[in-house]
């Protein structure tokens, strides 16, 4: 009865009293006593629209609702307290002066310690961690491993966004290689490749003359895993065609494939380039040209500037040659180093060595990395000192570093990088040194605090703090990130305990 | 009362006492430091002291009575409560405070602030001179002359809206509103200048905004009706209608009024910044009678609200309420004893009850707008959102609080408490009360 009325009121009061005036039929019930009747003037139809609207509010029904579908029980333990408190002020960027950045570093961490102790994080804050991982998928396991049973629940009941939080890191689905997404369609044919190389390689080959280049390259890619001589000669065939994506991607795998024609054909390229024709001297012949067989073999014609372009193709085909190709030349890579060492003209002992580098890193031969590092012309080529040094075996890797910066302090901090978290203690003993060493501060600090916040194990955060301490307050402000960082992390780690 | 209070407030409680955000990040930080000595916690009433050191070089000394609580610090901050009082709580919270017999200065400042409270309680009680008493009543009579006045225009801008009709309103923007609630605030009816105010949005509130305007200016036209005729209302009424359009009742008049002793539970805080008032609402549900509360406080920009009350705890206290026909807003007159944790408040109402007390709450006064309530219930998500209660009744959720999921993450499909607000376009969530946990909405 309420609706009619209304209707007649809002229709006048739209457009005005003065053009359509609205006309109330006597009502019975309730409201009669209370609203006016016949022709509305605008104090009247105000007052017969506080009527109705009080009616309608006091007069308001249950809704009938069915009832939600409950989570199922929880089956891991809540995190303690403290833990969930913290994780609280890491995602709301409560703790301490953090960046944003920074702070969700410190929740992957918390996040790791909670799902090695089969931990979960408090249902308050899985809504936050939810959306942490649409946009951080690198946190998405940590988060399905933390998120209990409340967390599936939430997905499949809450919005399409966190759908990726149901995903189970079980099969892939067959149907996401019809339909996914090229990133899908990989994880798909990977797995597959995993149980049954010889099916993935049909399923590719079978798409392969409608699929984009683009797509093909990470497709190709993804048929690393399950490698094996079968699928040199469809990667041989890839070489043939005319993309420079899909050429690079089929020869990443041929490189890792023992005894391929590929890698044959580089030793040949290698030795052709270098050669010893007397005793104790080794000679570089460059390529006079570029050839399409280097070009079918993923060699890059153009080089950077600085680099001559010959040397760069030499280079590129002793980076992709066995190692053990060189051991005509010499007993061990020792020997052929020094070997190359004693040729009076020098010019062409970059490239050779840069490539060799790139093999060892490529090839992980320990041998040939350490005789590279001992020899020590790479060594202010930091990016590929610190990826050969990783191959190295970790006491020796932990020895070398630790001696490194402890002669040069944060000059050698590139090679922080090539150590696994946490560092071992000598390591961390040598940048504390480093940096408490008044004489030669400055240079490369920045560099030393950035690594050591991830770093350093938390246990250290007393000692920092002490060093800390001691230095003069215009130090004190360079580390105060650092210490706080690194208390943090005790914080977090002493809260799960 | 020497007992320790235990167990300590929850770091989130202490959150909410810190007058602002960078204070609190402070805290945090100064609350894990080193520098604290001599701290502890006991005493009558109840009180939490500690040293801390800052940069100077004699320690701060910071005091808090854990009853109200009340803060002093020996720091130069103007921020109230300062970031040491607010660390000393977190070091509490975290159990890092021991029970003690209280120092010397602690037991100093407690006695002066007890002396300082009987003075202002004695000032309050004093009787108004002849002269007094003959100034109010012509300052009352001039305003009500005023009052009338803003009324007789409110009422034929009203009735002008209806007479050309609102369909341009949308177009219109906020400046029509303004302008009356201006010309209100000039004739002293704040009240009515805040209700014209809360008009201005709604033409751009989306589809549907006509109806809502339409029904708000009816009850604008209802209450304009009754404040200009306020004195043949019935007594309680008239008070309603003259708070309603702007003329306050004094805080000393409040607590001259009845007590009602109750354990009252908070059940929801919220803040509220504006340019330059910050207000704070805090409403309690009376553990034994089930009465609703509200307390209400301001604090003008840049100063920090008191912060006596505390989400998650209780409290057993005498409030005064306002008066009218539908009392709500309160102020506490006196305190019994130090607020304990109460992590499942009391009692809670099935939606059919909730609607009762609406409904009789509404036919008292037609212009409320939002009602707090404490139901139970299992969030239904949808358009709109539902709570739903063991018989299967339902309240919506109002559209404009968006979807709920962190809340709905913690209820997990069970049924939960929820301290909510209810108003004509839905219930607005306060505080979720699950498992032990509270939960700010």
């Amino acid at each position: 009865m309420t609706g009619e009325v209304w209707n007649d009121l809002l229709s006048s009061a739209l457009v005005g009293t003065d053009r359509r005036k609205a006309v109330l039929p006597a009502v019975d019930g309730a409201l009669k006593a209370v609203l006016p009747v016949g022709e509305l003037d605008p104090e009247s139809l105000l007052a017969a629209a506080a009527v109705v609207t009080v009616a309608r509010r006091a007069g308001q029904q249950a809704a009938r609702v069915a009832a939600p579908v409950p989570a199922p029980a929880e089956t891991m333990p809540l995190a303690p307290a403290g833990a969930q408190d913290r994780l609280g002020r890491l995602l709301s960027g409560l703790d301490g002066d953090l960046d944003r950045a920074t702070s969700r570093e410190l929740a992957g961490e918390w996040l790791r310690l909670a799902a090695d102790r089969g931990l979960r994080a408090a249902p308050q804050l899985l809504v936050t961690l939810l959306e942490l991982g649409c946009a951080e998928s690198s946190l998405r396991p940590l988060i399905r491993a933390a998120g209990g049973e409340r967390l599936t629940w939430l997905c499949v009941e809450g919005p399409g966004r966190w759908a990726w939080a149901a995903e189970s890191d079980a099969d892939p689905d067959p149907a996401d290689w019809d339909t996914g997404r090229v990133a899908e369609r990989a994880a798909y044919l990977a797995h597959l490749r995993e149980r049954d190389p010889a099916a993935g390689r049909e399923l590719l080959l079978a798409t392969w003359p409608q699929e984009k280049a683009a797509d093909l390259a990470v497709l190709v890619d993804a048929c690393e895993a399950g490698l094996g001589p079968e699928d040199e000669a469809w990667l041989e065939k890839a070489l043939d065609g005319r993309s420079g994506q899909v050429r690079e991607a089929a020869v990443r795998l041929l490189a890792a494939l023992p005894g391929s024609a590929y890698r044959q054909r580089m030793k040949e390229r290698a030795l052709a380039g270098v050669t010893a024709p007397a005793r104790g001297r080794l000679e570089v012949h460059l390529p006079t040209a570029f050839d399409a067989g280097m070009r079918r073999d993923g060699v890059v014609e153009k080089t950077l500037a600085g680099v001559g372009e010959r040397s760069h193709w030499l280079r590129q085909c002793i980076a992709a040659a066995p190692l053990d190709c060189w051991s005509a030349y010499g007993d061990s890579p020792e020997a052929f180093l020094t070997r190359q060492a004693r040729q009076a003209d020098d010019d062409w002992g970059n490239p050779l060595r840069h490539g060799l580098a790139r093999a060892a890193i490529e090839q992980r031969d320990v041998r040939w990395a350490r005789a590279l590092i001992r020899d020590g012309f790479l060594a202010d080529s930091s990016d590929m000192y610190a990826d050969m040094a990783a191959v190295l075996p970790a006491d020796e890797l932990t020895e070398l570093v630790a001696g490194r910066i402890a002669r040069e302090g944060g000059a050698s901090a590139r090679l922080l990088e090539a150590l696994p978290q946490p560092w071992p203690a000598p390591v961390c003993e040598a940048v504390l040194g480093a940096l408490g060493n008044q004489e030669r501060r400055r240079s490369g600090w920045w560099q030393l605090l950035r690594q050591g916040e991830s770093g350093f194990g938390p246990q250290y955060a007393p000692r920092v703090r002490a060093l800390h301490d001691a230095l003069p307050p215009t130090d004190q402000q360079m580390l105060s990130r650092f210490m706080i960082i690194l208390q943090i992390r005790h914080d977090i780690h002493r809260e799960f305990a | 009362m020497s007992e320790p209070i235990e167990p300590p407030w929850s770091a989130e409680q202490i959150q909410a006492l810190a007058p602002d955000a960078s204070s609190l990040k402070s805290a945090v930080k100064l609350a894990g430091a080193s520098g604290w000595s001599s701290t502890g916690t006991g005493g009558t009433p109840t009180g939490l002291w500690g040293l801390c050191q800052g940069s100077g070089s004699t320690p701060y000394q910071i005091c808090v009575d854990l009853t109200e609580p009340a803060y002093k610090c020996s720091c130069p901050s103007r921020k109230f409560p300062c970031k040491h009082a607010l660390a000393l709580l977190l070091r509490w919270s975290a159990g890092k405070v021991d029970a003690a017999a209280p120092p010397q200065w602690m037991t100093e400042w407690t006695t002066s602030r007890g002396a300082r409270a009987q003075k202002k309680a004695e000032a309050a009680t004093a009787p108004r001179t002849e002269a007094q008493e003959k100034a109010a009543a012509k300052r009352a009579a001039k305003r009500a002359e005023s009052v009338a006045g803003g009324v007789a225009e409110l009422r034929v801008w009203l009735s002008d809206q209806v007479r050309h009709g609102i369909a341009g309103l949308d177009q219109a923007g906020y400046r029509p509103f303004e302008q009356v609630a201006a010309r209100l605030v000039d004739a002293q009816a704040p009240g009515l200048a805040a209700a014209v105010r809360r008009l201005a949005p709604l033409p751009s509130s989306g589809s549907g905004w006509e109806q809502r305007l339409l029904a708000e200016l009816g009850l604008l036209h209802l209450l304009a009706g009754a404040a200009a005729d306020a004195d043949a209302l019935p007594e309680d009424l008239a008070v309603t209608v003259r708070s309603r359009a702007g003329q306050q009742v004094s805080a000393d008049q409040v607590l001259a009024g009845p007590r009602v002793r109750d354990r009252w539970q908070v059940v929801g805080t919220r803040d509220e910044l504006d340019d330059k008032l910050n207000s704070r609402r805090v409403w309690l549900r009376g553990r034994d009678t089930g009465r609703a509360a509200l307390v209400l406080s301001f604090a003008a920009q840049g100063q920090a609200l008191p912060v006596d009350l505390v989400l998650g705890t209780e409290l057993d206290a005498e409030l005064t309420f306002y008066p009218g026909v539908a009392p709500l807003r309160a102020l506490i007159a006196e305190r019994h004893g130090a607020p304990s944790t109460c992590p499942a408040p009391g009692p809670a109402q099935t939606v059919a009850q909730a609607l009762d007390e609406i409904c009789t709450a509404l036919a008292a006064d037609p212009w409320l707008f939002s009602w707090p309530l404490l139901l139970t219930g299992a969030f239904a998500p949808g358009q709109p959102w539902h709570l739903v209660d063991a018989d299967g009744d339902a309240l919506p959720l109002d559209p404009s609080f968006g979807e709920p999921w962190r809340l709905a993450a913690v209820a997990g499909g069970e049924p939960i408490t929820l301290a909510a607000e209810w108003g004509p376009s839905g219930l607005r969530p306060l505080t979720v009360y699950a498992a032990g946990e509270v939960v700010r909405a």
